[in-house]
């Protein structure tokens, strides 16, 4: 197809048109002299016009421009303007002759881009190696607040806060020495600004695009403004959830503590009771008290436990820990029950470690008095307690040869206040393993046992080597 | 400490009920002891100020049965006042037993390390026929 060529006066009225020009532009044959040069000019385009003459009229040439115009049924028409001078005898500038070729075949390739882009989930910006923005998707008009027309041929920093801008002009121009497909600013904190001036925290993926034209970058911008503020709102529940963790741990703390004295009274005054009126009771008054100060004993034992629980972690003291010389306190502490038991309690070489000592005499006292609890009616109870080192651990390990758990109980014994048996059958108040857990928690280590049912039990316990004096 | 006749108790405890039930259980088996009870650290201080005056009907504690958490002086406070007057290391010889309703590790870790001077025995609530016994029995 020939070129089309149009030419019209500074005022816009076509004085010549060629039938090319007249094709191009949907006029029939003869109608186009006459007519405005605003006839093909699009709503978008008039201010690119605008400046166009003034090129001219500034002396300059126009040669392939790639723009948009118009036919006279207001299809889009894509062509590649080159714009030259009209003038008369004097030299004066009285007019602009225009040659357009179509690019249409061009256009269709594009786009089959612009499409692909405006499927794009994210913000698409293609810069040219100037860092002007040759292309932008609907995203990018939504996100930024733009007009696709106010960014095309704009440097790419009109996206970027101010502060930012001086940095990310030099890293451009560094990335198109080397481009590689990369997320922008790794690390940092980056945000976009919106054409009303508010900025917006994002994320940027770069990739270098080789088009005929040269190298070009696509950045695919993604606003991260609800993840920012979920993360926030994550943390803040993080924060809330370890206050109220600590309320509730202060909480039974103090209910624990203050329980003790009521509960003393009622003790005291029912033992009180039972002595100095004796006389007067009836048995079955008696037999009453009784029943108070059995009940008072059991509470007891109940709020001793769950003290102890819940000061677990209080005002903890890191110290050298001999684990040898703690293990024979505890059970120096605990000869009664053992000789009662006629139980053998044996240790190989232990650990010198960095502890809270309270916690790790709790830790053993507490599973060796389990394995007398449940040992086997029958059997003499024994008792054998190991350690190992691993990299960032010791493990314990404490086995007996009592009367083994289910396999369905295993997962449950840790919880407090669980318990697997009667208070008849084997005392206790469901706290004891759940204070291990605990113990083992603040330590940075895992507790966990294998167990079989009429045969034995092993605990295993881990503690960090990495707890440091303060 | 040489050994002293046991006279004369105090109790130190801001629970009115501790000390009627401790100077009831006490009174139990040696009803000839003079039990004597405050309920605070201020007041166990003017008790040991009159009786090292040698006021009447304030005789001199042989022995302390002593609570560490109550409002205004603590148990601990008090010992530091009671060192500074002498009134538990000099002279008349008095043995303190802290007696407290849960013997927390830090308090027991404080006394044995800034008071070992003057508190011989930790105790938990409440004092027993038992526990009495064998506090007397060791040091009387």
């Amino acid at each position: 197809m020939r070129d089309a060529v149009i030419s019209r006066d500074l005022s816009g009225e076509i004085f010549y048109a060629n039938r090319a020009a007249e094709e191009l532009f949907a006029f029939p044959p003869g109608t186009m002299k006459g007519s405005n040069i605003s006839e093909i000019v699009p709503g978008l385009y008039v201010n690119e016009v605008k400046r166009l003459v003034e090129t001219i009229l500034f002396g300059e040439k126009v040669e392939n421009l790639e723009t948009e115009r118009k036919d006279r049924n207001n299809r889009p028409v894509y062509v590649s303007v080159s714009m030259s001078p009209v003038k008369d005898e004097e030299g004066k500038i009285v007019g602009i002759t225009s040659v357009y070729r179509s690019i249409a075949d061009r256009r269709r390739t594009e786009g089959r881009f612009q499409a692909l882009l405006e499927s794009a989930p994210d913000a698409m910006v293609i810069v040219n190696k100037f860092g002007q923005i040759v292309l932008v998707n609907a995203q990018t008009e939504k996100l930024f607040g733009y007009e696709r027309s106010d960014l095309i041929g704009k440097e790419v920093e009109v996206l970027i806060p101010g502060q930012y801008m001086r940095m990310h002009k030099q890293h451009r121009q560094d990335y198109f020495k080397d481009p590689k497909v990369r997320e922008m600013g790794a690390g940092l904190e980056l945000y976009g600004l919106r054409q009303d001036g508010s900025e917006f925290p994002v994320e940027v993926s770069l990739s270098p695009l080789k088009l005929e034209e040269g190298i070009f970058v696509s950045a695919a911008i993604r606003d991260i403004s609800l993840q920012k503020k979920a993360a926030l709102e994550l943390r803040d529940y993080a924060t809330r959830l370890e206050l109220s963790n600590r309320e509730l741990e202060q909480f039974a703390y103090v209910a624990s503590h203050d329980l003790q004295e009521p509960l003393r009274n009622i003790t005291n005054y029912a033992m009180v009771l039972e002595e100095t009126a004796s006389e007067k009771l009836t048995e079955q008054s008696k037999q009453f008290l009784k029943i108070i100060t059995r009940s008072t004993e059991r509470m007891k034992v109940l709020i001793r436990d769950l003290l102890n629980f819940s000061r677990i972690g209080r005002d903890r003291v890191i110290e050298r820990v001999d684990c040898n010389e703690l293990l024979q306190e505890v059970l120096a502490d605990m000869q009664m029950i053992i000789k009662e038991k006629d139980a053998l309690v044996t240790f190989g070489q232990l650990p010198v470690m960095v502890a809270n000592v309270v916690e790790i005499k709790q830790l053993f006292q507490n599973l060796i008095t389990n394995a007398l609890k449940f040992a086997k009616k029958d059997v003499r109870p024994e008792i054998n307690i190991t350690a190992e080192e691993l990299d960032e651990h010791w493990q314990f390990a404490v086995s007996d040869n009592g009367i083994g758990i289910k396999p369905e109980h295993l997962d449950k014994i840790f919880l407090i206040f669980q318990r697997l048996h009667s208070e008849k059958e084997y005392p206790g108040t469901g706290i004891g393993l759940a204070t291990c857990r605990k113990i083992v928690a603040l330590n940075e280590g895992k507790i966990w046992l294998t167990s079989e049912y009429g045969v034995g039990t092993t605990f295993y316990f881990t503690l960090t080597k990495r707890l440091t004096y303060e | 400490m040489n050994k002293t006749t046991l006279k004369t108790v105090l109790l130190i405890d801001d629970n009115e009920h501790d000390n009627f039930i401790h100077t009831y259980t006490i009174q139990k088996i040696r009803p000839e002891l003079d039990v004597r009870a405050v309920l605070s650290g201020e007041e166990a201080l003017e008790y040991f100020t009159k009786a090292r005056d040698g006021m009447d009907n304030y005789p001199y504690p042989d022995l302390v049965f002593l609570d560490i958490n109550m409002p205004g002086m603590n148990g601990f406070e008090f010992l530091e006042e009671a060192r500074k007057q002498k009134f538990i290391t000099n002279g008349h010889p008095v043995m303190v037993v802290m007696l407290t309703s849960s013997l927390s590790y830090n308090d027991v870790n404080r006394a044995t390390k800034e008071f070992s001077e003057e508190i011989t025995e930790y105790k938990n609530k409440p004092l027993t026929v038992e526990m009495f016994e064998e506090v007397v029995g060791l040091h009387f």
